[in-house]
Protein backbone atom coordinates (compact mmCIF):
# COMPACT_ATOMS: atom_id res chain seq x y z
CA UNK A 1 0.00 0.00 0.00
CA UNK A 2 1.42 3.22 -0.84
CA UNK A 3 1.81 6.45 2.17
CA UNK A 4 -0.81 8.24 0.53
CA UNK A 5 -3.69 5.08 0.53
CA UNK A 6 -2.44 3.80 4.26
CA UNK A 7 -3.30 7.67 5.48
CA UNK A 8 -6.93 7.78 3.85
CA UNK A 9 -7.62 4.29 5.21
CA UNK A 10 -10.35 4.51 6.82
CA UNK A 11 -10.57 2.20 10.52
CA UNK A 12 -12.58 -1.11 10.08
CA UNK A 13 -15.93 -1.14 11.63
CA UNK A 14 -16.59 -4.09 14.52
CA UNK A 15 -19.93 -4.90 16.18
CA UNK A 16 -19.52 -3.67 20.17
CA UNK A 17 -19.91 -7.27 20.73
CA UNK A 18 -20.71 -10.25 18.12
CA UNK A 19 -23.76 -11.80 20.92
CA UNK A 20 -25.98 -9.44 20.62
CA UNK A 21 -25.56 -6.96 17.39
CA UNK A 22 -25.08 -7.88 13.51
CA UNK A 23 -23.83 -4.64 11.95
CA UNK A 24 -23.73 -4.30 7.95
CA UNK A 25 -20.79 -4.11 6.21
CA UNK A 26 -20.43 -0.18 6.37
CA UNK A 27 -21.57 -0.62 9.79
CA UNK A 28 -24.40 1.98 9.21
CA UNK A 29 -27.36 -0.70 10.28
CA UNK A 30 -27.78 -3.38 12.24
CA UNK A 31 -30.24 -6.21 14.01
CA UNK A 32 -30.54 -7.02 17.52
CA UNK A 33 -29.70 -10.83 18.35
CA UNK A 34 -30.72 -13.23 20.87
CA UNK A 35 -31.78 -16.29 21.50
CA UNK A 36 -35.72 -18.09 22.02
CA UNK A 37 -36.02 -21.32 24.58
CA UNK A 38 -37.36 -24.03 22.75
CA UNK A 39 -38.68 -25.62 26.00
CA UNK A 40 -40.63 -23.25 27.30
CA UNK A 41 -40.37 -20.15 24.90
CA UNK A 42 -38.66 -17.31 26.62
CA UNK A 43 -36.44 -14.94 24.85
CA UNK A 44 -33.63 -13.43 25.48
CA UNK A 45 -30.48 -10.75 24.43
CA UNK A 46 -27.57 -12.01 23.51
CA UNK A 47 -26.25 -15.89 23.22
CA UNK A 48 -27.11 -17.39 26.45
CA UNK A 49 -25.97 -21.04 26.34
CA UNK A 50 -28.91 -22.12 28.92
CA UNK A 51 -32.53 -20.57 29.60
CA UNK A 52 -32.39 -18.43 32.45
CA UNK A 53 -35.73 -19.47 33.02
CA UNK A 54 -35.93 -22.77 33.00
CA UNK A 55 -32.25 -23.87 32.34
CA UNK A 56 -32.99 -25.69 29.53
CA UNK A 57 -30.00 -25.95 27.07
CA UNK A 58 -32.38 -26.30 24.38
CA UNK A 59 -32.09 -22.97 22.86
CA UNK A 60 -31.82 -21.30 19.14
CA UNK A 61 -30.39 -18.40 17.85
CA UNK A 62 -33.36 -15.31 16.81
CA UNK A 63 -33.05 -11.70 15.43
CA UNK A 64 -35.35 -9.45 18.30
CA UNK A 65 -37.31 -6.70 16.75
CA UNK A 66 -35.26 -3.43 16.46
CA UNK A 67 -37.93 -1.42 18.64
CA UNK A 68 -39.98 -1.40 21.76
CA UNK A 69 -40.82 0.96 24.73
CA UNK A 70 -38.88 2.79 27.03
CA UNK A 71 -39.53 0.96 30.58
CA UNK A 72 -37.36 3.36 32.71
CA UNK A 73 -34.63 5.75 32.13
CA UNK A 74 -32.05 8.49 33.73
CA UNK A 75 -29.40 10.81 32.33
CA UNK A 76 -26.36 10.37 33.05
CA UNK A 77 -23.85 13.16 34.09
CA UNK A 78 -20.87 11.56 35.35
CA UNK A 79 -18.79 9.46 32.78
CA UNK A 80 -18.63 5.93 34.34
CA UNK A 81 -14.76 4.55 33.26
CA UNK A 82 -14.19 3.67 29.81
CA UNK A 83 -17.11 5.87 28.31
CA UNK A 84 -16.21 7.23 25.24
CA UNK A 85 -19.11 9.38 24.33
CA UNK A 86 -20.85 12.81 25.46
CA UNK A 87 -21.36 13.47 28.89
CA UNK A 88 -24.64 14.35 29.86
CA UNK A 89 -25.73 11.42 28.25
CA UNK A 90 -29.67 9.72 27.99
CA UNK A 91 -29.59 6.14 29.24
CA UNK A 92 -32.81 4.30 28.70
CA UNK A 93 -34.07 0.53 29.24
CA UNK A 94 -36.18 -0.43 26.72
CA UNK A 95 -38.64 -3.58 26.27
CA UNK A 96 -38.36 -4.94 23.16
CA UNK A 97 -41.86 -6.96 22.26
CA UNK A 98 -40.29 -10.46 22.38
CA UNK A 99 -39.41 -9.26 26.17
CA UNK A 100 -36.06 -9.12 26.88
CA UNK A 101 -35.09 -5.30 28.61
CA UNK A 102 -32.31 -3.52 26.40
CA UNK A 103 -30.28 -0.27 28.13
CA UNK A 104 -28.51 1.61 26.41
CA UNK A 105 -28.09 5.51 24.76
CA UNK A 106 -30.91 7.61 23.34
CA UNK A 107 -30.06 9.57 20.60
CA UNK A 108 -31.53 12.25 18.85
CA UNK A 109 -33.84 13.10 21.89
CA UNK A 110 -34.12 16.41 23.86
CA UNK A 111 -33.96 16.03 27.24
CA UNK A 112 -37.72 16.68 27.96
CA UNK A 113 -39.31 14.16 25.66
CA UNK A 114 -37.80 11.42 27.55
CA UNK A 115 -40.28 9.54 29.09
CA UNK A 116 -41.60 6.17 30.54
CA UNK A 117 -43.43 5.03 27.98
CA UNK A 118 -41.95 6.66 25.18
CA UNK A 119 -42.00 4.42 21.78
CA UNK A 120 -38.07 4.34 19.96
CA UNK A 121 -36.67 2.22 17.54
CA UNK A 122 -33.15 0.63 17.16
CA UNK A 123 -29.84 2.65 15.48
CA UNK A 124 -26.63 1.92 15.56
CA UNK A 125 -23.34 4.75 15.79
CA UNK A 126 -19.73 4.35 16.33
CA UNK A 127 -19.22 4.30 20.07
CA UNK A 128 -15.40 4.88 20.25
CA UNK A 129 -12.24 2.89 19.00
CA UNK A 130 -11.18 -0.43 20.09
CA UNK A 131 -7.92 -1.39 21.10
CA UNK A 132 -6.58 -2.18 17.53
CA UNK A 133 -8.35 1.35 16.43
CA UNK A 134 -11.15 -0.32 15.15
CA UNK A 135 -14.57 1.88 15.39
CA UNK A 136 -16.34 0.05 17.44
CA UNK A 137 -20.68 0.06 16.09
CA UNK A 138 -22.96 0.28 19.23
CA UNK A 139 -26.85 -0.45 19.27
CA UNK A 140 -28.68 2.42 20.44
CA UNK A 141 -32.10 3.43 20.88
CA UNK A 142 -33.93 6.64 19.47
CA UNK A 143 -37.54 8.21 19.36
CA UNK A 144 -39.59 5.97 17.20
CA UNK A 145 -40.28 8.23 13.84
CA UNK A 146 -44.10 8.66 12.76
CA UNK A 147 -43.87 7.68 9.59
CA UNK B 1 -39.55 -24.56 53.40
CA UNK B 2 -36.34 -23.33 55.05
CA UNK B 3 -33.77 -25.09 57.10
CA UNK B 4 -34.05 -24.58 60.41
CA UNK B 5 -31.39 -24.29 63.09
CA UNK B 6 -30.48 -27.28 65.41
CA UNK B 7 -29.66 -25.01 68.42
CA UNK B 8 -30.33 -21.55 69.07
CA UNK B 9 -27.68 -19.05 68.10
CA UNK B 10 -26.84 -16.11 69.71
CA UNK B 11 -23.97 -12.96 69.14
CA UNK B 12 -22.50 -12.67 71.93
CA UNK B 13 -19.63 -9.24 70.57
CA UNK B 14 -20.02 -7.10 68.00
CA UNK B 15 -17.04 -4.25 67.02
CA UNK B 16 -16.39 -1.85 65.07
CA UNK B 17 -13.78 -0.29 63.14
CA UNK B 18 -15.14 3.81 62.39
CA UNK B 19 -15.31 4.11 58.78
CA UNK B 20 -14.16 6.71 56.78
CA UNK B 21 -10.78 7.44 54.73
CA UNK B 22 -7.84 5.86 56.59
CA UNK B 23 -4.70 6.57 54.49
CA UNK B 24 -2.11 5.24 56.68
CA UNK B 25 -3.50 2.02 57.51
CA UNK B 26 -4.19 -1.22 55.57
CA UNK B 27 -7.47 -3.50 55.30
CA UNK B 28 -5.78 -6.14 57.28
CA UNK B 29 -5.38 -3.09 59.97
CA UNK B 30 -9.25 -2.17 60.22
CA UNK B 31 -9.94 -5.44 59.95
CA UNK B 32 -7.73 -6.63 62.78
CA UNK B 33 -9.40 -3.57 65.07
CA UNK B 34 -12.95 -4.96 64.25
CA UNK B 35 -12.30 -8.10 65.40
CA UNK B 36 -10.24 -7.04 68.73
CA UNK B 37 -13.06 -4.92 69.68
CA UNK B 38 -15.93 -7.98 69.09
CA UNK B 39 -13.55 -10.59 71.10
CA UNK B 40 -13.52 -7.85 74.13
CA UNK B 41 -16.97 -7.34 73.75
CA UNK B 42 -17.85 -11.00 73.12
CA UNK B 43 -15.39 -12.39 76.78
CA UNK B 44 -13.86 -14.78 74.63
CA UNK B 45 -10.47 -14.66 73.54
CA UNK B 46 -9.20 -15.33 70.00
CA UNK B 47 -8.04 -18.94 70.84
CA UNK B 48 -11.37 -19.57 71.94
CA UNK B 49 -12.78 -19.05 68.32
CA UNK B 50 -13.30 -22.45 66.35
CA UNK B 51 -13.50 -20.94 63.08
CA UNK B 52 -13.53 -17.37 61.33
CA UNK B 53 -14.90 -16.05 58.29
CA UNK B 54 -13.80 -12.76 56.20
CA UNK B 55 -15.83 -11.18 53.94
CA UNK B 56 -14.07 -8.03 51.24
CA UNK B 57 -14.32 -7.82 47.85
CA UNK B 58 -11.00 -5.70 46.65
CA UNK B 59 -8.32 -8.70 45.63
CA UNK B 60 -5.30 -7.40 48.25
CA UNK B 61 -3.49 -10.50 47.67
CA UNK B 62 -4.73 -14.13 48.60
CA UNK B 63 -5.67 -15.65 51.98
CA UNK B 64 -6.36 -11.99 53.39
CA UNK B 65 -8.44 -13.82 56.48
CA UNK B 66 -5.87 -15.70 57.17
CA UNK B 67 -3.31 -12.95 57.52
CA UNK B 68 -5.06 -10.79 59.80
CA UNK B 69 -5.62 -13.43 62.31
CA UNK B 70 -2.69 -14.61 61.86
CA UNK B 71 -1.48 -11.64 63.80
CA UNK B 72 -3.43 -12.62 66.31
CA UNK B 73 -2.11 -16.05 66.67
CA UNK B 74 -1.83 -19.15 64.59
CA UNK B 75 -4.36 -21.44 66.08
CA UNK B 76 -4.85 -23.70 63.31
CA UNK B 77 -8.23 -23.02 62.55
CA UNK B 78 -10.24 -23.04 59.23
CA UNK B 79 -10.75 -19.60 57.49
CA UNK B 80 -12.96 -18.78 54.93
CA UNK B 81 -12.45 -15.98 52.99
CA UNK B 82 -15.91 -14.77 51.57
CA UNK B 83 -16.70 -12.44 48.40
CA UNK B 84 -20.08 -11.88 47.48
CA UNK B 85 -20.12 -8.29 46.98
CA UNK B 86 -21.68 -5.75 48.75
CA UNK B 87 -22.86 -8.37 51.07
CA UNK B 88 -19.75 -10.37 51.84
CA UNK B 89 -19.62 -9.60 55.22
CA UNK B 90 -22.97 -10.79 55.69
CA UNK B 91 -22.73 -13.87 53.46
CA UNK B 92 -19.80 -14.58 56.29
CA UNK B 93 -22.06 -13.86 59.02
CA UNK B 94 -24.50 -16.41 56.89
CA UNK B 95 -21.95 -19.34 57.13
CA UNK B 96 -20.89 -18.47 60.71
CA UNK B 97 -24.02 -19.10 61.89
CA UNK B 98 -25.22 -22.24 60.47
CA UNK B 99 -22.02 -23.44 60.90
CA UNK B 100 -22.66 -23.28 64.84
CA UNK B 101 -26.62 -24.10 64.56
CA UNK B 102 -25.60 -27.21 62.88
CA UNK B 103 -23.30 -28.31 65.52
CA UNK B 104 -19.94 -27.97 63.42
CA UNK B 105 -18.85 -25.14 65.39
CA UNK B 106 -19.22 -23.80 69.02
CA UNK B 107 -18.17 -20.75 68.86
CA UNK B 108 -17.21 -18.39 65.62
CA UNK B 109 -16.34 -15.19 63.81
CA UNK B 110 -17.54 -13.12 61.45
CA UNK B 111 -15.92 -10.16 60.15
CA UNK B 112 -15.09 -7.54 57.28
CA UNK B 113 -13.04 -4.94 55.94
CA UNK B 114 -12.53 -2.52 52.64
CA UNK B 115 -10.69 0.24 51.30
CA UNK B 116 -13.07 1.19 48.50
CA UNK B 117 -11.24 3.46 46.03
CA UNK B 118 -12.96 6.87 45.03
CA UNK B 119 -14.66 7.19 41.83
CA UNK B 120 -18.22 5.26 40.59
CA UNK B 121 -18.33 1.56 40.77
CA UNK B 122 -19.12 -0.55 37.47
CA UNK B 123 -19.31 -4.49 37.89
CA UNK B 124 -17.49 -5.56 34.54
CA UNK B 125 -14.00 -5.30 34.03
CA UNK B 126 -12.46 -2.53 32.14
CA UNK B 127 -12.40 -4.68 28.29
CA UNK B 128 -15.96 -5.59 28.57
CA UNK B 129 -17.96 -4.43 25.83
CA UNK B 130 -20.21 -2.96 28.77
CA UNK B 131 -17.81 0.43 28.87
CA UNK B 132 -18.86 1.73 25.22
CA UNK B 133 -22.48 0.27 25.71
CA UNK B 134 -22.57 2.97 28.98
CA UNK B 135 -24.98 0.66 31.07
CA UNK B 136 -23.12 -0.79 33.48
CA UNK B 137 -23.06 1.60 36.22
CA UNK B 138 -23.94 1.42 39.79
CA UNK B 139 -25.42 4.73 40.51
CA UNK B 140 -26.79 5.34 36.99
CA UNK B 141 -28.61 1.72 37.57
CA UNK B 142 -29.91 3.23 41.37
CA UNK B 143 -31.72 5.75 39.35
CA UNK B 144 -33.59 3.99 36.83
CA UNK B 145 -34.80 2.26 39.97
CA UNK B 146 -35.79 5.46 40.90
CA UNK B 147 -37.60 6.70 37.93
CA UNK B 148 -39.78 3.50 37.75
CA UNK B 149 -40.79 3.62 41.17
CA UNK B 150 -41.65 7.98 40.54
CA UNK B 151 -43.82 6.84 37.56
CA UNK B 152 -45.48 3.96 38.77
CA UNK B 153 -46.30 5.64 42.16
CA UNK B 154 -46.54 9.11 41.60
CA UNK B 155 -43.43 9.70 44.41
CA UNK B 156 -41.38 13.03 44.10
CA UNK B 157 -38.20 12.89 44.20
CA UNK B 158 -38.07 14.64 48.28
CA UNK B 159 -39.21 11.61 49.43
CA UNK B 160 -36.12 9.84 47.86
CA UNK B 161 -33.90 13.16 49.14
CA UNK B 162 -35.54 12.99 52.37
CA UNK B 163 -33.70 9.47 52.83
CA UNK B 164 -30.32 11.25 52.91
CA UNK B 165 -31.44 13.52 55.00
CA UNK B 166 -32.74 11.24 57.86
CA UNK B 167 -29.67 8.69 57.52
CA UNK B 168 -27.88 11.90 57.83
CA UNK B 169 -29.10 13.17 60.87
CA UNK B 170 -28.56 9.65 62.55
CA UNK B 171 -25.18 9.61 61.09
CA UNK B 172 -24.20 13.30 62.84
CA UNK B 173 -24.86 10.93 66.48
CA UNK B 174 -22.87 8.40 65.97
CA UNK B 175 -18.81 8.22 66.37
CA UNK B 176 -18.32 5.85 63.81
CA UNK B 177 -19.89 7.08 60.59
CA UNK B 178 -18.31 8.83 57.82
CA UNK B 179 -20.07 11.76 57.60
CA UNK B 180 -21.20 13.37 60.18
CA UNK B 181 -22.65 16.24 58.45
CA UNK B 182 -26.09 17.42 59.29
CA UNK B 183 -27.78 18.20 55.57
CA UNK B 184 -31.24 19.70 54.50
CA UNK B 185 -33.26 18.67 51.71
CA UNK B 186 -32.37 21.46 49.88
CA UNK B 187 -28.81 20.62 50.18
CA UNK B 188 -29.36 16.60 48.93
CA UNK B 189 -31.20 17.89 45.82
CA UNK B 190 -28.91 20.69 45.19
CA UNK B 191 -26.16 18.52 45.53
CA UNK B 192 -24.27 17.77 41.46
CA UNK B 193 -26.60 15.35 40.08
CA UNK B 194 -25.06 12.14 39.02
CA UNK B 195 -27.37 10.61 37.28
CA UNK B 196 -31.06 12.22 37.04
CA UNK B 197 -33.05 12.12 39.53
CA UNK B 198 -30.23 10.91 42.07
CA UNK B 199 -28.24 13.47 43.08
CA UNK B 200 -24.44 12.89 44.76
CA UNK B 201 -25.76 13.08 48.51
CA UNK B 202 -28.48 10.40 47.59
CA UNK B 203 -24.98 8.05 46.54
CA UNK B 204 -23.61 6.64 49.74
CA UNK B 205 -19.68 7.60 49.82
CA UNK B 206 -17.02 5.09 48.96
CA UNK B 207 -15.14 4.43 52.17
CA UNK B 208 -12.67 2.47 54.48
CA UNK B 209 -13.64 0.15 57.48
CA UNK B 210 -14.38 -2.84 59.19
CA UNK B 211 -16.72 -5.21 61.15
CA UNK B 212 -17.04 -7.83 63.96
CA UNK B 213 -19.13 -10.57 65.27
CA UNK B 214 -18.24 -13.30 67.80
CA UNK B 215 -21.37 -15.62 67.52
CA UNK B 216 -21.88 -18.97 69.18
CA UNK B 217 -24.20 -21.75 70.13
CA UNK B 218 -26.60 -20.60 73.30
CA UNK B 219 -25.65 -23.46 75.16
CA UNK B 220 -21.85 -22.44 75.57
CA UNK B 221 -22.65 -18.65 75.68
CA UNK B 222 -22.37 -18.64 79.50
CA UNK B 223 -18.97 -19.80 79.85
CA UNK B 224 -17.67 -16.83 77.97
CA UNK B 225 -20.13 -14.07 78.45
CA UNK B 226 -20.09 -11.67 81.62
CA UNK B 227 -24.07 -10.39 81.20
CA UNK B 228 -25.66 -12.80 79.25
CA UNK B 229 -28.57 -9.64 79.45
CA UNK B 230 -26.40 -8.75 76.28
CA UNK B 231 -26.84 -11.61 74.38
CA UNK B 232 -28.90 -11.58 71.05
CA UNK B 233 -30.21 -14.17 69.29
CA UNK B 234 -29.82 -14.66 65.46
CA UNK B 235 -33.74 -15.52 64.73
CA UNK B 236 -33.74 -16.13 61.22
CA UNK B 237 -31.32 -15.88 58.79
CA UNK B 238 -32.21 -16.15 54.37
CA UNK B 239 -29.56 -15.39 51.78
CA UNK B 240 -30.72 -15.52 48.25
CA UNK B 241 -29.79 -14.59 44.54
CA UNK B 242 -32.04 -13.64 41.28
CA UNK B 243 -35.11 -15.97 40.42
CA UNK B 244 -36.05 -15.20 36.62
CA UNK B 245 -38.57 -12.59 35.89
CA UNK B 246 -38.56 -12.04 40.08
CA UNK B 247 -39.24 -8.11 40.98
CA UNK B 248 -40.99 -7.19 43.96
CA UNK B 249 -42.70 -10.03 45.92
CA UNK B 250 -40.12 -12.23 43.84
CA UNK B 251 -37.26 -10.63 44.11
CA UNK B 252 -34.27 -11.77 45.90
CA UNK B 253 -34.88 -9.56 49.30
CA UNK B 254 -38.36 -10.56 49.31
CA UNK B 255 -37.44 -14.31 49.16
CA UNK B 256 -34.53 -13.92 51.83
CA UNK B 257 -37.32 -11.95 53.92
CA UNK B 258 -39.40 -14.80 53.16
CA UNK B 259 -36.78 -17.54 54.91
CA UNK B 260 -35.93 -15.34 57.68
CA UNK B 261 -39.29 -14.59 58.63
CA UNK B 262 -40.52 -18.40 58.08
CA UNK B 263 -37.22 -19.49 60.43
CA UNK B 264 -37.82 -17.23 63.23
CA UNK B 265 -41.72 -17.28 63.30
CA UNK B 266 -41.65 -13.22 63.41
CA UNK B 267 -43.58 -11.42 60.85
CA UNK B 268 -43.28 -7.89 59.05
CA UNK B 269 -45.50 -6.53 62.01
CA UNK B 270 -42.95 -7.68 65.13
CA UNK B 271 -40.00 -5.69 63.72
CA UNK B 272 -39.51 -2.65 65.87
CA UNK B 273 -36.10 -1.53 63.88
CA UNK B 274 -34.91 -2.00 59.92
CA UNK B 275 -31.70 -1.81 58.49
CA UNK B 276 -31.99 -1.65 54.86
CA UNK B 277 -29.45 -1.18 51.49
CA UNK B 278 -29.76 2.57 51.22
CA UNK B 279 -26.15 2.28 48.33
CA UNK B 280 -28.36 4.75 46.91
CA UNK B 281 -31.27 6.36 48.78
CA UNK B 282 -34.50 4.44 46.25
CA UNK B 283 -32.60 1.06 47.66
CA UNK B 284 -34.03 2.24 50.90
CA UNK B 285 -37.96 2.90 49.43
CA UNK B 286 -37.86 -0.11 47.38
CA UNK B 287 -36.14 -2.45 50.41
CA UNK B 288 -38.88 -2.14 53.00
CA UNK B 289 -41.38 -2.47 50.65
CA UNK B 290 -39.70 -5.58 49.50
CA UNK B 291 -39.35 -6.61 53.28
CA UNK B 292 -43.32 -6.59 53.38
CA UNK B 293 -43.04 -3.84 55.94
CA UNK B 294 -44.78 -1.34 53.80
CA UNK B 295 -47.44 -1.82 51.06
CA UNK B 296 -46.36 -1.68 47.86
CA UNK B 297 -45.97 2.19 46.66
CA UNK B 298 -46.27 3.97 50.15
CA UNK B 299 -42.97 3.26 50.96
CA UNK B 300 -42.69 7.01 49.78
CA UNK B 301 -45.37 8.27 52.17
CA UNK B 302 -43.87 6.98 55.06
CA UNK B 303 -40.42 8.47 54.78
CA UNK B 304 -42.14 11.86 54.28
CA UNK B 305 -44.42 11.72 57.08
CA UNK B 306 -40.59 10.97 59.32
CA UNK B 307 -41.73 7.52 60.32
CA UNK B 308 -38.12 6.16 59.27
CA UNK B 309 -36.55 8.53 61.98
CA UNK B 310 -35.59 7.27 65.45
CA UNK B 311 -38.89 8.20 66.54
CA UNK B 312 -40.97 6.86 64.18
CA UNK B 313 -43.21 3.76 63.79
CA UNK B 314 -40.76 2.29 62.23
CA UNK B 315 -36.65 3.49 62.56
CA UNK B 316 -34.58 2.68 58.92
CA UNK B 317 -30.67 3.00 59.73
CA UNK B 318 -30.60 4.16 62.60
CA UNK B 319 -27.12 4.46 62.88
CA UNK B 320 -26.80 6.27 59.60
CA UNK B 321 -27.07 3.69 57.20
CA UNK B 322 -25.07 3.19 53.91
CA UNK B 323 -25.75 7.06 53.11
CA UNK B 324 -24.11 8.57 56.23
CA UNK B 325 -21.73 5.63 57.71
CA UNK B 326 -20.29 4.95 54.34
CA UNK B 327 -19.69 1.52 52.61
CA UNK B 328 -16.96 -0.67 52.92
CA UNK B 329 -17.95 -3.44 50.90
CA UNK B 330 -16.95 -5.95 52.94
CA UNK B 331 -17.77 -4.55 56.17
CA UNK B 332 -21.31 -3.65 55.80
CA UNK B 333 -23.43 -6.38 56.39
CA UNK B 334 -22.19 -6.73 59.98
CA UNK B 335 -21.86 -3.31 60.72
CA UNK B 336 -25.78 -3.77 60.28
CA UNK B 337 -25.59 -6.65 62.35
CA UNK B 338 -23.51 -3.95 65.24
CA UNK B 339 -25.99 -1.37 65.32
CA UNK B 340 -29.15 -3.78 65.80
CA UNK B 341 -27.10 -5.66 68.72
CA UNK B 342 -26.14 -2.28 70.26
CA UNK B 343 -30.01 -0.52 69.61
CA UNK B 344 -31.25 -3.93 71.29
CA UNK B 345 -29.10 -4.07 73.88
CA UNK B 346 -30.33 -0.26 74.93
CA UNK B 347 -27.07 1.18 74.52
CA UNK B 348 -27.22 3.51 71.12
CA UNK B 349 -27.21 6.85 73.60
CA UNK B 350 -28.87 9.44 71.18
CA UNK B 351 -29.61 6.77 68.60
CA UNK B 352 -31.62 4.56 71.15
CA UNK B 353 -35.29 3.74 69.79
CA UNK B 354 -37.63 3.07 72.12
CA UNK B 355 -38.55 -0.74 71.57
CA UNK B 356 -35.77 -2.60 70.49
CA UNK B 357 -36.95 -6.14 70.65
CA UNK B 358 -36.71 -7.46 67.11
CA UNK B 359 -34.48 -6.23 64.52
CA UNK B 360 -34.10 -7.08 60.53
CA UNK B 361 -30.84 -6.38 58.53
CA UNK B 362 -30.78 -6.52 54.95
CA UNK B 363 -27.97 -6.21 52.89
CA UNK B 364 -27.65 -6.29 49.16
CA UNK B 365 -24.80 -7.63 47.10
CA UNK B 366 -23.94 -6.63 43.40
CA UNK B 367 -24.48 -9.47 40.87
CA UNK B 368 -28.52 -10.05 42.65
CA UNK B 369 -27.69 -11.14 46.06
CA UNK B 370 -29.65 -10.63 49.22
CA UNK B 371 -29.17 -11.51 53.22
CA UNK B 372 -31.89 -11.25 55.53
CA UNK B 373 -31.52 -11.38 59.34
CA UNK B 374 -33.82 -11.15 61.71
CA UNK B 375 -32.33 -10.86 65.64
CA UNK B 376 -34.31 -11.38 68.95
CA UNK B 377 -33.60 -9.98 72.56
Amino acid sequence: MSVEQEQSRTPRRVSVTERRLRISEDGTEGVLLGRKCLACGEHFFGQPQFCLKCTSGNLEAVELTGEGVVTTYTIVRQAPPGWQGDVPYLLATVRVPEGPQIASEVLNCPEEDLKVGLPVELTVRVGGQDKEGNDVVVYKWRPRSSA
Amino acid sequence: MVARPGREVVITGVGLHPFGRFPDKAAQDLAREAVLEALDDSGASYKDIQAAYFGHVYYEGMSVGEAVLGQLGLTGIPVINVENACSSGSTGLWLAFWAIASGQFDIALAFGAEKVPRGPVTTTGADSPERLIGADFMMAAYAQMMRRYMSAHGAPVEAFAQVSVKAHRNAAANPYAHYKKVFTLEDVLSSRMIADPLTLYQCCPTSEGGSAAVVCAREVADSFVKDTSRLVTIAGAGLRTSRYGGAGEGSQIALAAADAYEMSGQGPKDIDLVQVHDAGTSGELLGIEDLGLVERGEAWKLELAGETGIGGGLPVNTDGGLQGMGHPFGATGIRMVHELVTQMRGEAGDRQVKKAEVGLAQCSGAGGIATVFILKK
